[in-house]
């Protein structure tokens, strides 16, 4: 390893060091809103090294990982995302008592790794990055033992994505054997030599489960719902955005190394899973009460949505699929952020009958989830429907017609209970429970706010932000 | 520029009612007059400035790159069809801001934040010349009609907002994909990937395939409009919305549809729309007879004139697949003399409905010797609404079906005999409401000043209409020629 490898690696060791700091800080002394801060800190430390080292790339550290303007652009989105939910952390947790200085230790931990896997070019980091990334979900996700579901949900969380990692790991064992690589350009380079040999093929619809699974694509969807709700709200909105995404990118990446959009058995099963998703997330949303596990239900639709990027095998389908993810990554932000900001210590604020009167009672939140909502839906001057637009029309240029078409009926099904949760808000209710907001929490929702109006008016910016790292 | 100030002033005049709202119930009402009198001057410069018979393609034209990325533009431009578009706009508009002055109590800003935000979504899709833009404003419309009838409207107006945003929202995205086709189709044979509708006139594509992109956008407009049998949405949502949203819907709102037909469909699609106008004829037909039965069917008074609406769509769908210059004359004074015929006539609906309490038409009768104003305006829009010479709903439908006899003699005779059963329903709106028994032991008031100079304007207007229609004509005729031009020249 040379010099220039350790800059290369900056990011991720400011994400690695945060924890162990924050270990010894407590150890000294227990100081909730220290660690907050300094967690804070370290995510901005974590966006400015990519700045520091934005000149060297695309650099490659040995064959394992690499920083090229795909790994740098959803790091930084990792990053922002993170500020955030520590954020919202820390406002969710404020009327909490008990130990919740680790919180913040695990989330580091988490998110160092899934940036290992967006910056991942071989099995082994591909492996490692997702084992960090889940071990430290278990615990993130049954953080607040003392609720009725949240056991339930780590253990679920854990059983579930143990299986996934055996499908995962079997299937990378299948394409070893059958190439003799475990790099992603090895294995692209055998691939490309024509001989998609059964066994290839064996592999690679085993890694598909196995990613399905953490993708929550249909059938491998079950776990989601259980696992949003039983979740503490910012962990659940940490699932929803960096994890997913994370996992999503890694897949991409290697998608689009090995030209599989160009076998006809995976894109025929990919567009099936793609469309099972569709539908199955947004019937399913239909009839909850629940708005965490509608959400969830969601984004098994959205990351349905998201599979015609992945066959449309083009850049411009990488394009549209960070572009997608970024503006999915916001708002999902908005919509469990203002869960959590409105939750209390008893519970989540997670029925949806919560939310009812909330237009009268501060509009202001109100509309932000609205905007939200809207955006889920892909309505126009929001990020969301920016973000379909160019889905789409990646979509139908590579000839995925169908896809297109269901993409179009299931975003008049999720209309239905994107606006069965608007209604609610404007409905009146009895209950006097007034909703106050912190400044962080107005901060949080401005940011949202202002980001998908601003995706949904003005895309150029992203787009060509996006353009001119890929093209790097 | 000029053009986007026309949206831009409305987007801000709602965000300041919104705000407005918090002080002061009244402050919204006077923001959003002021607003639309704003607009409603600028265009009344630009009128005086430019004139209409320049010989210019567009009267005023606003082109900047958007995202340039997908070729899309921001390109606004006016000429005399969308300029008539947009006086009935902002009149009725201004109508409706008067109108629900008293009727609205709760949240005024947020209300006046709908109305003005629907009016800009509007003022959009009558200057959009780039197919994305339009599609943008086309669904921009929506959420602010949504929550202006989840909120303000009647007993069932949530199952309104949910019909009538699925409708719309189906369609209107099954449009969107058929403009991505046609995007498809123009990049991959020119290589010039645009949305530009200038650029798009002229597409060349296979029959099939230009069927199929054309039944795209039917869809979005034949449910807009609406045309038998995509009508179902319409009669609960009139009926439902607050009385300012209904004069909306009815009077601006489904008139986006039948200008996105002469604008977009005819032009775009000229083969297709050859081998589909006798279909196209005989759904207007069937809207007319149809919409005059259930017209005479209903028992409550709003949703009579909601279908005496489909009774007048039929007959814009007739003209407009008539292809000639006379039907399409008749087909935009049709959508001006509708708007203020059926707006004015859901008004006084509203009114009765107001001071009795009940829209059922067998709890009314007899009203005429309480309100003989209020009946006398009732009189004079049943009047024009069943086509009597003199105001404005005759010259558009005896325009329509001349323009139609051109083409079919078959379809005019029948459609001929819709005159007919249009006023059969009319009539029975007389006589069930103002003459006869008197059923109601209520005594109502006669119509206040307020409710007076709003009607007796819109009683004006419709002899305007129906006495001078030439200069409406006129600065239509550009914009006729020009669609049928981008006809024949493809033809040729």
């Amino acid at each position: 390893m040379t010099k220039l490898d350790f800059l290369c690696l900056l990011p991720l060791l400011v994400v690695a060091s945060a924890p162990i700091i924050m270990m010894i800080t407590i150890t000294i002394s227990r100081n909730f809103k220290v660690i907050y801060a300094f967690s804070l800190v370290m995510f901005l430390a974590a966006l400015a090294s990519l700045f520091v080292i934005a000149p060297n790339i695309p650099c490659k550290i040995e064959s394992l990982l690499v920083m090229d303007g795909f790994s740098m652009l959803l790091l930084g989105a990792i990053f922002c995302v993170s500020l955030v939910i520590s954020v919202i952390s820390y406002l969710y947790f404020n009327n909490h008592t008990g130990e919740r200085e680790e919180y913040f230790i695990i989330l580091f931990i988490a998110t160092l790794g899934a940036s290992v896997l967006v910056t991942a070019n071989h099995f082994v980091t591909f492996f490692l990055g997702l084992e960090t990334l889940s071990i430290a979900l278990y615990v993130l996700i049954a953080y607040l033992k003392h609720r009725d579901y949240s056991i339930e949900a780590g253990v679920k969380f854990l059983v579930i994505a143990s299986v996934a990692t055996a499908f995962l790991l079997f299937g990378m064992a299948l394409i070893y054997a059958g190439t003799g690589e475990m790099s992603f350009e090895g294995v692209a380079a055998a691939f490309g030599k024509g001989n998609m040999n059964p066994l290839l093929v064996a592999g690679f619809v085993m890694m598909l489960t196995g990613i399905g699974f953490k993708l929550a694509l249909v059938p491998f969807h079950m776990w989601t719902p259980d696992i949003y709700q039983g979740a503490p709200a910012p962990v659940s909105t940490f699932i929803a955005t960096i994890s997913k995404g994370a996992i999503l990118a890694v897949f991409i990446r290697f998608f689009t190394l090995v030209h599989g959009s160009d076998n006809n058995i995976l894109v025929v099963i990919i567009s099936v899973i793609a469309i099972l998703s569709m539908f199955t997330g947004n019937l399913l949303a239909l009839k909850q009460s629940n708005f965490k596990r509608l959400l969830a239900y969601s984004s098994i639709a959205h990351m349905g949505y998201l599979m015609i990027t992945l066959l449309a095998g083009t850049v411009y389908g990488v394009q549209a699929a960070i572009f997608y993810l970024i503006s999915y990554m916001i708002t999902t932000l908005g919509a469990f952020g203002t869960i959590s900001i409105l939750s209390v210590c008893e519970r989540d604020a997670e029925d949806i009958d919560d939310l009812k009167g909330l237009f009268w009672k501060n509009p202001r939140i109100a509309v932000v989830l609205s905007l939200t909502l809207l955006s889920l839906a892909g309505i126009p001057l929001t990020a969301g429907f920016m973000a379909k637009f160019y889905l789409v029309l990646e979509g139908v240029r590579s000839g995925f017609w169908i896809l297109a078409f269901s993409l179009v009926i299931n975003s008049v099904i999720s209309l239905f209970y994107y606006l069965r949760v608007i209604k609610t808000m404007f409905t009146h209710s009895e209950s006097e429970r007034y909703f106050g907001l912190p400044p962080a929490g107005n901060i949080v929702l401005a940011l949202v706010l202002i980001g998908i109006l601003f995706l949904g008016i003005l895309p150029s910016f992203l787009t060509e932000f996006i353009n001119s790292f890929l093209s790097v | 520029m000029i053009l986007t100030y026309l949206i831009i002033i409305l987007m801000a005049g709602g965000a300041a009612a919104w705000i407005a709202g918090k002080w002061s119930s009244l402050l919204p009402r006077y923001i959003s007059l002021a607003t639309l009198l704003i607009d409603a001057v600028i265009l009344l410069i630009v009128l005086a400035h430019e004139g209409l018979n320049s010989g210019k393609i567009w009267v005023v034209e606003y082109n900047a790159a958007w995202i340039p990325r997908f070729g899309v533009s921001f390109h606004l431009a006016m000429d005399g069809l969308s300029m008539l578009m947009l006086f009935l706009t902002f009149f009725i508009g201004l109508i409706a801001i008067l109108i629900s002055w008293k009727e609205i109590t709760v949240k005024t800003g947020f209300f006046h934040f709908n109305l003005l935000w629907i009016l800009a979504g509007i003022t959009g899709v009558f200057l959009s010349m780039d197919l994305f833009l339009f599609y943008f404003f086309w669904e921009v419309m929506l959420i602010p009609m949504y929550f202006l009838i989840g909120i303000w409207g009647n007993e069932k107006r949530i199952y309104a907002s949910y019909k009538f945003f699925l409708f719309t929202q189906a369609s209107g995205l099954l449009m969107f994909l058929s403009i991505l086709g046609l995007y498809l189709i123009h990049g991959s044979t020119t290589g010039v990937y645009t949305f530009d509708y200038q650029q798009l006139l002229g597409t060349h594509m296979s029959a099939t395939m230009e069927m199929l992109l054309m039944c795209g956008f039917l869809a979005a407009f034949l449910v807009k409009l609406p045309v038998v049998p995509f009508h179902s949405w319409l009669p609960d949502t009139y009926t439902e919305a607050p009385l300012a949203g209904t004069l909306i819907l009815a009077s601006v709102m489904s008139k986006t549809a039948a200008y996105g037909l002469l604008r977009f469909v005819m032009p775009v699609f000229p083969h297709a729309v050859a081998s589909f106008a006798p279909f196209g004829m005989i759904l207007g037909i069937v809207g007319i007879l149809y919409g005059a039965k259930l017209a005479f069917a209903q028992t409550d008074l709003k949703r009579l004139v909601a279908y005496s609406s489909v009774n007048h769509m039929g007959f814009i769908v007739l003209g407009v697949f008539a292809v000639n210059e006379l039907a399409y004359q008749g087909v935009i004074m049709q959508i001006i003399a509708h708007g203020v015929s059926t707006g004015a006539l859901f008004i006084i609906a509203g009114q009765l409905s107001e001071r009795l309490k009940t829209r059922d038409l067998s709890s009314m009768g007899g009203l005429w010797t309480q309100a003989p104003v209020l009946g006398t305006m009732g009189l004079i829009f049943v009047m024009a609404s069943l086509g009597l010479p003199g105001m404005g709903n005759f010259i558009a439908e005896f325009l329509i079906l001349l323009g139609t006899f051109k083409s079919s003699v078959l379809f005019a005779s029948i459609a001929s005999v819709g005159l007919i059963a249009g006023t059969i329903y009319a009539v029975r709106i007389m006589q069930k409401v103002f003459f006869g028994k008197e059923n109601s032991p209520m005594k109502i008031k006669d119509l206040s000043i307020r409710e007076s100079i709003i009607l007796g304007v819109m009683v004006i207007a419709i002899f305007i209409l129906g006495l001078f229609p030439q200069p409406f004509l006129n600065s239509a005729k550009p914009a006729v020629t020009k669609i049928l031009h981008a006809n024949e020249k493809t033809v040729l």
